[in-house]
């Protein structure tokens, strides 16, 4: 297990310097600038920029300063359109917010979908299948844009039970968000839930398990339920990651000052530092939350498992 | 010469053995499943409502093309925002344009961009999970570290940096999404073949001989397909609701052409004062998304070679 952990740990390092070196690339290649604006910027002033940020050196002791930074300061630098902020300071008021939003917004997914998907996969092709996959699909089919902008109509306008916008108010102003983000959620975690369920009734012990005489309740949730959560574990891994780094279109539509939001505005500004130094924070998440799942899969499954009495028989 | 004559003396070598050439020819897991299929109502509805959208759509472009509908794209600023029924069916936009022609093309794009972006993403996320997976080790490392690193680029960022390279272009939208979407399968394909590969019938191939491209397409990716299908159908809903976020960001189709991501997104810009604007976009492709998702769990089911044959 030390040895696994530590070649992860390894691995994770070098995925690291790849993601910092793809969104390097990437933002060199792209045409646009970040200091192009409605004014013309005077020539001599964009040269002290240039110099101030670092922009006039060549590309690899640009991409080496960086990385470097990254590596033995763990600092991510100075946002070229932000002023009077560190990147390290933007990602650390910004990323609690995101991920209070995400963390309840996926216990309300999980909370939900998983019982949702046993349920429909118990019925399976009767009517308590469709009421329960129809629930799970609310949240899918129709966009966040047009979900949120209707819930802060009802729940907030109408009712008066949250806050609007913004995040500053007492009300409790990360359930609303939350709640829109899990409805999203919900309906991939069901969907996923009662694949992997359907394929684990087939399974050749569930009929043993049956016909032993255990108890219907028992079978689905102490039997089946092990084997047919691996799909969803597996679609945790990055999804966590995800749901935790923030949506731009619920942190936009509810005003919140979250990850998400400053991702795709330093994406549109050509914001190199800001940008490399949220998709880093992002792949930290996605590296740490696939490991986890990693894990819980070998610990559910079996079969993964190289030694042991499976492979001996 | 004239053999028609002779044969019907000759006894038929085959009709004695009616039940063994049954056998022999079996059905195949196409046909079982669709068997299988026809069974689940919902998915049959489900199926069936979504050609009706598809049909409708085509029909009511090429009826635009040949002038007997409304141009999509013909402003009229005398006919703006009429409410439905008055004129125009379904009503008209901030341009006085047709919402209802408007809503046909739209979900001509938004479908070929579903299906198209959908296609290209599980034939690479398959190809390359299951090659992950059954090689295994340093391949299988590297493979999926790879995977890691594209997992950490987030989808709008690519999008941005292909759009401003060259243009709003539908087939880079196609290939943009398609590029980005296979990571999940990849990481689902790989987790099943590699669960897979320790089951009887692997070892039964291996020892009969078989090579490992044979191994791999016909033997470890059929049984991968159950989730490949749910997922793949998850996909296409999927695919249709990001190209709804790019036009949310400005990024999707540009204008004068419509998806229905646009519609939806110029809706809900105005939903206080014409919400007709909104809802009839939204529910065509609510009840599109909703109809996709059935009939994907509808093939699942149908598509499990386990799964009784009752």
């Amino acid at each position: 297990m030390a040895r696994f952990i530590l070649s992860r740990l390894f691995q994770s390092l070098v995925v690291l310097v790849g993601i910092y070196t793809l969104v390097f690339v990437l933002m060199k290649l792209s045409p646009g600038s970040p200091f192009a604006g409605e004014k013309a910027v005077p020539a001599h002033v964009l040269e002290r920029m240039r110099s101030y940020y670092g922009l006039d050196q060549s590309l690899p002791v640009q991409w080496w300063r960086g990385l470097s930074n990254y590596l033995f300061h763990l600092d991510g630098g100075i946002p070229l359109k932000k002023d009077g902020f560190t990147v390290n300071e933007i990602i650390a008021e910004s990323l609690p917010v995101s991920a209070l939003v995400g963390g309840v917004g996926l216990l309300f997914a999980l909370g939900t979908g998983i019982p949702l998907g046993v349920f429909a996969a118990a019925r399976k092709n009767r009517v308590g299948d469709y009421v329960a996959s129809s629930l799970a699909l609310v949240g899918i089919c129709l966009p966040t844009f047009v979900i949120a902008p209707l819930a802060i109509a009802w729940f907030a306008l109408d009712l008066g039970w949250f806050a609007p916008v913004g995040w500053d108010d007492p009300r409790a102003d990360w359930i609303l968000p939350s709640l829109v983000l899990g409805l999203f959620y919900m309906g991939y975690i069901a969907r996923i839930t009662r694949g992997g369920m359907l394929e684990a009734l087939n399974q050749d012990y569930i009929r043993t398990a049956l016909s032993k005489g255990l108890s219907e309740g028992r079978v689905l949730f102490v039997h089946a339920l092990r084997h047919g959560l691996l799909p969803l574990v597996s679609y945790l891994g990055p999804a966590t990651a995800g749901i935790l780094a923030g949506s731009f279109v619920v942190e936009t539509v509810f005003g919140l000052p979250g990850l998400g939001m400053h991702t795709v505005a330093a994406a549109r500004d050509r914001d190199q530092p800001l940008l490399t130094g949220s998709i880093m924070t992002y792949g930290v998440l996605v590296l740490f939350f696939n490991f986890l799942s990693d894990i819980v899969q070998y610990w559910m499954n079996p079969r993964l498992r190289g030694g042991g009495l499976a492979a001996s028989l | 010469m004239d053999p028609a004559p002779l044969s019907p003396s000759l006894p038929d070598p085959g009709k004695g053995l009616p039940a063994e050439a049954e056998i022999v020819q079996g059905t195949s897991l196409g046909r079982d499943a669709w068997l299988r299929l026809r069974k689940n109502r919902l998915a049959i509805i489900c199926l069936w409502v979504l050609v009706g959208i598809v049909a409708l759509c085509l029909i009511g472009a090429l009826l635009s093309i040949a002038g007997i509908l409304p141009d999509a794209n013909e402003n009229h600023l005398d006919k703006k925002l009429l409410p439905p029924g008055s004129g125009y069916l379904l009503g008209s936009d901030a341009l006085g344009r047709d919402l209802m022609t408007r809503i046909f093309f739209g979900g001509l794009v938004s479908f070929s961009v579903g299906l198209v972006a959908t296609l290209v993403s599980t034939f690479i996320g398959v190809a390359y999970g299951a090659v992950a997976g059954y090689v295994g080790g340093r391949v299988d490392a590297v493979m999926m570290r790879i995977v890691d690193i594209l997992y950490a680029m987030p989808f709008v960022i690519l999008v941005i940096v292909l759009m401003s390279f060259f243009g709003s272009n539908l087939i880079l939208l196609f290939l943009a999404i398609g590029a980005v979407e296979w990571l999940t399968m990849a990481r689902i394909v790989r987790g099943q073949v590699l669960s897979l590969k320790k089951q009887e019938f692997v070892e039964a191939a291996v020892s009969l001989g078989f090579s490992h491209w044979r191994i791999i397409f016909r033997h470890l990716v059929p049984n991968t397909m159950g989730p490949v299908i749910v997922y793949t159908t998850l996909t296409v809903p999927a695919v249709m609701r990001l190209e709804a976020v790019l036009s949310f960001l400005g990024m999707g189709v540009q204008p004068p052409d419509s998806s229905w991501g646009t519609l939806i997104k110029e809706g809900a810009d105005r939903m206080d004062i014409s919400l007709w604007l909104l809802v009839f976009p939204s529910a065509i492709f609510a009840v599109t998304l909703f109809c996709l998702n059935f009939l994907g769990d509808g093939l699942r089911d149908a598509l499990d070679p386990k799964s009784s044959k009752d």
